[in-house]
């Protein structure tokens, strides 16, 4: 069987842990500096031995991000950081800056690097030099195409990693300055203000183009679970999701339908069809329509995003198993539900299932008809058999 | 001695008093400047030297033809951003001076120096970071850098056609002319070429006035884009000339600086990043 990894991004310890019980074999985390997602909760060097140590525990693995373009002040305490990185045993760091690079080598030759896709690797001679300056994996452009892909790792034999899910830069990544620019935010060291979803006043000549639709750059994020068959097929080693700042139902849902897909395809490779609910349930996850990109063709118009700043916030989660016991599941409330409606449950060892809500049970032991309190602890019966970390949401297949 | 360095947008510019200037080479270029065929550059008649700009991220399909046309580069300098161009010079030991043209990155001596490892002995500055930074790079560094001091610089490369699809799909049609994109009373250049999409600032940097600290600090050149310049750019170049010989004949005063910094500036020119950090760090925004 093809040994392919299943890689999720982890804002923080709690969703670290949840993407490795949904499924990731590996998960990518920031430190507090260096990453590329400067305002996210990040982990500290403690969080990183506690996150390391949870992982390796299980036989699993934790890349650390330093993947920012670092100006001369930010390598001030960068050796420091780099040991205990090497100390605590992280599998790998992921870097795009080539003098960051050096520096590990020399502090760190045991320290395993992989090739950040903000350097936008997306040919075979260029990977070949980063393969000859001791990089071991490479994550590539999200530009690179399917040929791309496929000749990158036949030539140098190297491990690829690729983005199959979640937003994408417009610009070239790593090329794109618009909010140093604009916003005086540094994209290339994790302040990106995400111009490229702004709206924008655009003229041809002296002429302001009017229409209902305004001006943007925004794409659709990637969606690649139609191609994870091909992906495997011509080596892909590492399958990656992006989201650090996402929410854990976010994540675990994306990567329960990845992960079922992954082992399904490497079960049974001949008899592999894939299950049009793992599309359904990708679609109602996101808050914004997603696509192949360039994996299979030329982007056109059919990939860009117009519809401005709808997108949908998500209100499909319902909530979190927090316990089973006597036939009664003990859960915390995320958003509105009532009795008579219908829900979705699913977890790691839970095939997804529909159960009625026949009753609402509080912590007073009240019946209630409503729940209408996030973080509200309630009882609600079930005949069958669930998990603590089980996620409940609105029916998606059902 | 400092040089003088023009990235040209029309051929005409190659008759100023720039001591070199960038040309870019058709489909290989992301720099905001002139491009032309290999043949046409090659055929250009001047005495001084040309550097031809070939920074654009290259896809795997297009691997084969850039050997072919590198092999016909030997005694050129070519800007790159693309490693591959660094690895082919190395591998059929090409007769080629490169220079780093990844403007984003090259932000720290660090980096600057691990390509002096691999013959590349030029680098052209980023325009994102300050100039106490650019000088600290020169303190730091024996490669030869490129300092940008005046004018509009990319900011934004696309593999998509940005243009074209927004227009598509109001069903508008594409004219030749030049875009704009204006968000806050500032707008800015937006182009395609058979790469894709390009934005080009849309405040025109002058660091004139920190001419005299660039030459202290002995970095190699000056970077000057006549990109759509609200100035005439002869009489721009020769203000720089002028400046660079009273310097060197320990004549430039402060008043002669502000002076033709003063006769540069209007209001579509700011000193860019070169007293101005940018920040990252704005709180969290975790969902």
């Amino acid at each position: 069987m093809n040994k392919v990894e299943l890689l999720a991004p982890a804002g923080d310890l709690e969703k670290l842990k949840w993407a490795l019980l949904y499924g990731a074999d590996a998960v990518y985390i920031g430190g507090k500096d260096y990453s590329l997602r400067a305002n996210a909760k990040n982990f500290s060097i403690e969080e990183i031995d506690e996150a390391v140590k949870y992982a390796h525990n299980i036989g699993k693995k934790v890349y650390v991000t330093m993947n920012i373009i670092y100006h001369d002040e930010d390598f001030n305490n960068i050796e420091k950081y780099i040991k205990k990185l090497d100390e605590i045993g992280v599998d790998a760091v992921i870097v795009s800056d080539i003098g960051c690079i050096s520096i590990i080598k020399k502090i760190a030759p045991n320290l395993e690097i992989h090739l950040s896709t903000q350097a936008s690797c997306m040919n075979r001679l260029s990977a070949k030099f980063y393969k000859n300056l001791g990089v071991k994996r490479l994550v590539l452009a999200r530009e690179a195409n399917r040929y791309d892909i496929k000749d990158i790792i036949d030539y140098n034999k190297i491990d690829v990693e690729c983005f199959i899910h979640g937003a994408m830069c417009v610009g070239i990544s790593g090329r794109c300055v618009l909010s140093n620019y604009i916003t005086n935010r540094d994209s290339n060291r994790g302040g990106c203000a995400q111009i490229c979803r702004w709206n924008f006043d655009l003229y041809d000549g002296d002429e302001k183009i009017i229409d209902d639709t305004e001006f943007t750059m925004c794409s659709k994020d990637l969606q690649m679970i139609k191609y994870i068959k091909d992906m495997i097929d011509i080596g892909v080693k590492s399958f990656k999701i992006e989201g650090r700042m996402r929410s854990i139902y976010y994540v675990s849902t994306v990567l329960y339908v990845y992960r079922h897909v992954i082992d399904e395809y490497l079960k049974n490779k001949d008899k592999f069809v894939l299950d049009e609910k793992y599309i359904k349930i990708l679609s109602r996850v996101a808050n914004r329509d997603n696509v192949p990109q360039f994996y299979d063709k030329n982007v056109g118009v059919d990939e860009q995003y117009y519809l401005g700043r709808q997108e949908i916030s998500n209100q499909d989660f319902l909530g979190v198993v927090l316990d089973y016991k006597d036939n009664m599941i003990t859960m915390e409330v995320r958003n509105y539900f009532k009795v008579s409606d219908y829900v979705e449950i699913f977890g790691p060892k839970t095939e997804t299932f529909k159960l009625k809500i026949d009753k609402l049970i509080d912590e007073d032991g009240c019946s209630i008809d409503i729940a209408r309190h996030p973080k509200q602890i309630l009882k609600i019966p079930c005949k069958k058999r669930v998990y603590k970390y089980d996620i409940i949401r609105i029916p998606y297949i059902y | 001695m400092n040089k003088i360095c023009l990235m040209i947008n029309n051929l005409d510019e190659i008759n100023t008093n720039a001591d070199i200037f960038i040309i870019g080479l058709k489909d290989y270029n992301s720099l905001n400047v002139l491009e032309l065929s290999l043949e046409e550059i090659k055929n250009i008649k001047t005495s001084k030297e040309i550097i031809v700009s070939m920074n654009k991220v290259i896809h795997n399909n297009e691997i084969d033809k850039l050997i072919d046309i590198l092999k016909q580069m030997e005694g050129m300098k070519v800007i790159f951003d693309d490693l591959s161009i660094v690895q082919i010079v190395l591998e059929n030991k090409l007769n080629i001076e490169l220079i780093w043209g990844n403007i984003r990155a090259t932000t720290n001596y660090q980096s600057i120096n691990t390509y002096l490892d691999y013959n590349v002995n030029y680098s052209i500055l980023s325009p994102d970071i300050t100039l106490d930074e650019m000088i600290e790079i020169s303190k730091n560094t024996k490669s030869k850098l490129f300092l940008p001091l005046y004018g509009k610089f990319n900011i934004f490369s696309s593999n998509r056609f940005l243009i074209t699809n927004y227009l598509e799909y109001i069903n508008h049609k594409k004219s030749n002319k030049q875009y704009r994109i204006g968000n806050k009373d500032l707008y800015y250049d937006i182009y395609e070429d058979n790469n894709g999409t390009h934005i080009v600032n849309g405040k025109c940097t002058n660091g004139i006035i920190d001419y005299r600290k660039v030459l202290d600090s002995n970095i190699d050149y000056i970077l000057v884009n006549s990109y759509n310049i609200e100035f005439d750019i002869n009489e721009l170049i020769n203000a720089l000339t002028t400046l660079r010989t009273l310097y060197y004949n320990n004549m430039l005063d402060l008043k002669t600086l502000v002076e033709f910094h003063n006769k540069f500036t209007n209001k579509n020119t700011n000193s860019g990043f070169l007293h101005q950090k940018s920040i990252y760090k704005v709180g969290d925004m975790d969902e």
